[in-house]
């Protein structure tokens, strides 16, 4: 009973042993298959949410918003099916998101660069030497997306719970490894952590709610009760306030809703 | 037929045992509640409770000295930790100790109630928890 | 019958996990017995090898035969050590020192700076303050030797098959991960593997004659086979060829033995 998430530098490699994980251990899995229950859910279509989990992240304008509020919907409809339990999740960012979430196993699988390189090298018919010069642009690509979406380096080892390279060690092993460490007591679930992955799955859903009227809102949820923060000028404070509490207190497991409007100099309210 | 179960609650607050005290005898347990952690281990050393029900931050003995405490005493007895400064790390750390559950303050009225009700589950003791409240504090 | 290494930070607990491994295995755990072995054996103070070992080199160490022979002596008494298979070494580079031999499991343990910091304090009895910088300048150190020396990043979890969070798992389940993933196939000393160690070895013990009279020499060995590879002109080539002939009399395992000049060294050369 437990989430175990992965994330890996190789699409493929990630999403076979996510498979296989979720087989070993009789757990649903979920992958980029959720992103058309994403697209219907938010009206948004598929190809602009696979857009938004992989495109470099654009600095201004719309297109920031859309991949913004694209991945909140994402992220809305996984921490959906999270809450659910015996999952194992791949290819939707979650590894940036379920984070100190004690009954969740997060696990980095590295692709070993060599095999990587020469997969890429006959799949583009390239040479090696721009194979590997591609494997490291990617890299900081990804650097550059999850420091920008989440203030997160998921390439940094220490975000995990297990580094494993495949270099050495087989997919088999290395599905071994994660279904021994994902049975250890202290990944099984509890009030405390389940709880959190409530409030977590309802902020989000709050936030994914509310990021089309209002693109600068922050939230918190702790129990049914839900803190809302976001910037305006004083003479809107009062009406932007009552209208991101009349949206949100109906929303489906809020009880309370707190709404804090910060003075912003230079943003106008929407 | 409902049974009693026999809960040790440790609370360094006096207001938790009076509070959560009658409210848990309510739904079919019988409460100790203890202020002071050393009373609560030498009658915990004299009993083997069901449940024992502790906060994690505690003057001299926290709630993790207890749960080692009780896991070496009676493997049996279900032990729930409770606290206000709930973190991944230290939520881990007790389950790996063999808490059986773990809860932040505050906490809903229900959230204590139905993990009694778990606890009580998997001891095999038939406790009647319909129609019973407890206020949350 | 496996070469573990186990890389850490300093304070991360990184030789208590390698202890505890060695002790479950009955290996033998090493780590300052091999700059022993090497001040022994080549006659330089132990503390002149630690420095070389620890610190990033400096710009006149390019120049001087200093560090590079150094490391060649250090290279030596850890693959001696590894010949004998079954060891856990925890001391520093070993994953980099044990290049090219195909059957070592390569760990990393990183831990909470916050705890590094505490375990820093109370041993040392210093400040917090004190305690963070001396770590941080610690790491920084080691990067930067790593970088100078084989231009790799020790933080790179790509240059291991396993990176433990020990606070995210605890004491006990990373040591039982490390001993599991050492009984793998893939881990154990084939004769193939057997053969690698002992040319390694030969090539160092050629390297670390060499490393007095010259720090531009690289040198291979396959199978008995030693090439010495160097940029530098014919005076010097004739005496390599010179010491050449010696050493093949005196080194134990060389078969055969040519001086190559003005033919760039291959990459795994040492």
């Amino acid at each position: 009973m437990s989430i175990i998430i992965i994330s890996s530098d190789s699409t493929e490699k990630g999403e076979e042993i996510a498979h296989k994980t979720a087989q070993a251990l009789d757990y649903a899995c979920l992958g980029r298959e959720l992103l058309p229950v994403v697209a219907d859910q938010y009206g948004i279509p598929t190809d602009k949410l696979e857009w938004a989990l992989e495109a470099s992240p654009p600095s201004w304008g719309r297109s920031a918003g859309l991949q913004r509020r694209c991945l909140a919907y994402i992220q809305t409809t996984t921490l959906g099916e999270l809450v659910k339990d015996n999952r194992v999740c791949h290819g939707l960012a979650a590894h940036l998101y379920v984070v100190g979430i004690s009954h969740a196993l997060r696990v980095r699988i590295l692709a070993d660069p060599a095999e990587q390189a020469r997969e890429i090298s006959k799949r583009g018919s390239v040479p090696l030497e721009k194979a590997r010069r591609l494997m490291d642009r990617q890299r900081k690509l990804r650097q550059r997306w999850s420091l920008t979406h989440y203030q997160l380096n998921e390439t940094d080892p220490s975000q995990y719970d297990l580094v494993i390279s495949l270099s050495q060690i087989n997919t088999d092993e290395a599905i071994k490894i994660i279904v021994q460490t994902a049975g250890y007591r202290r990944f099984a679930p509890m009030t405390y952590s389940l709880r959190c992955m409530e409030d977590a799955e309802l902020a989000c859903r709050v936030r994914a709610g509310l990021l089309e009227t209002f693109p600068n809102v922050k939230v918190r949820a702790e129990g049914g009760t839900v803190i809302v923060e976001t910037k305006g000028t004083r003479q809107n404070k009062l009406k932007k306030a009552a209208a991101i509490k009349e949206q949100v207190q109906n929303m489906e497991g809020v009880d309370y809703v707190e709404v804090h409007v910060k003075n912003g100099l230079f943003k106008k309210a929407p | 037929m409902s049974e009693r179960l026999s809960v040790l609650l440790l609370d360094d607050e006096p207001i938790v045992g009076k509070r959560l005290g009658p409210a848990l005898g309510k739904i079919g347990c019988d409460v100790e509640a203890f202020e002071d952690p050393k009373k609560a281990l030498e009658r915990i050393d004299q009993k083997n409770f069901d449940v024992v029900v502790t906060d994690i931050r505690m003057g001299e003995i926290d709630g993790m000295q207890v749960l080692d405490h009780v896991r070496t005493k009676s493997p049996r007895t279900r032990v729930i930790l409770i606290t206000g400064y709930a973190m991944m790390e230290l939520a881990r750390e007790a389950m790996e100790k063999g808490a059986f559950d773990f809860i932040s303050k505050p906490f809903k009225a229900n959230d204590l109630r139905q993990v009694i009700a778990k606890a009580a589950r998997a001891l095999g003791v038939s406790v009647d928890f319909e129609n019973a409240t407890i206020p949350s504090r | 019958m496996a070469i573990i290494t186990i890389s850490r930070g300093s304070y991360s607990k990184g030789k208590e996990a390698a202890e505890k491994v060695a002790a479950r295995l009955g290996y033998e755990c090493i780590s300052r017995e091999v700059l022993l072995d090497a001040s022994e054996r080549f006659d330089i103070p132990e503390v002149r090898l630690i420095r070389a070992i620890h610190d990033a080199p400096s710009i006149l160490d390019r120049f001087s035969h200093g560090k590079p022979a150094f490391m060649a002596y250090i290279r030596c008494a850890l693959l001696r050590r590894a010949q004998k298979d079954n060891v856990v070494y925890h001391g520093l580079a070993g994953h980099l020192l044990l290049k090219g031999i195909p059957h070592v499991l390569k760990v990393r343990i990183i831990a909470n700076l916050e705890d590094r910091v505490k375990s820093e304090m109370s041993r040392e009895k210093i400040s917090e303050e004190e305690a963070r910088s001396l770590i941080l300048r610690d790491d920084q150190e080691r990067r930067k030797w790593t970088r100078s020396l084989y231009g790799l990043d020790p933080w790179d979890s790509a240059l291991y098959d396993l990176v433990l969070h020990i606070h995210k798992l605890t004491m006990d389940d990373s040591v039982a991960f490390i001993c599991e993933a050492a009984k793998l196939k893939q881990f154990q000393a084939t004769p193939e593997a057997r053969q690698k160690i002992d040319d390694l070895v030969t090539a160092c013990e050629v390297k670390a004659a060499l490393a007095n009279e010259t720090v531009d020499v690289s040198v291979t060995c396959e199978f008995g086979n030693v090439l010495i590879y160097t940029k530098s002109g014919e005076r010097m080539q004739h005496k390599l060829q010179e010491m050449a002939r010696k050493m093949a009399q005196e080194i134990n395992g060389i078969h055969h033995i040519e001086v190559h000049s003005g033919v760039p060294a291959p990459a795994h050369a040492i």
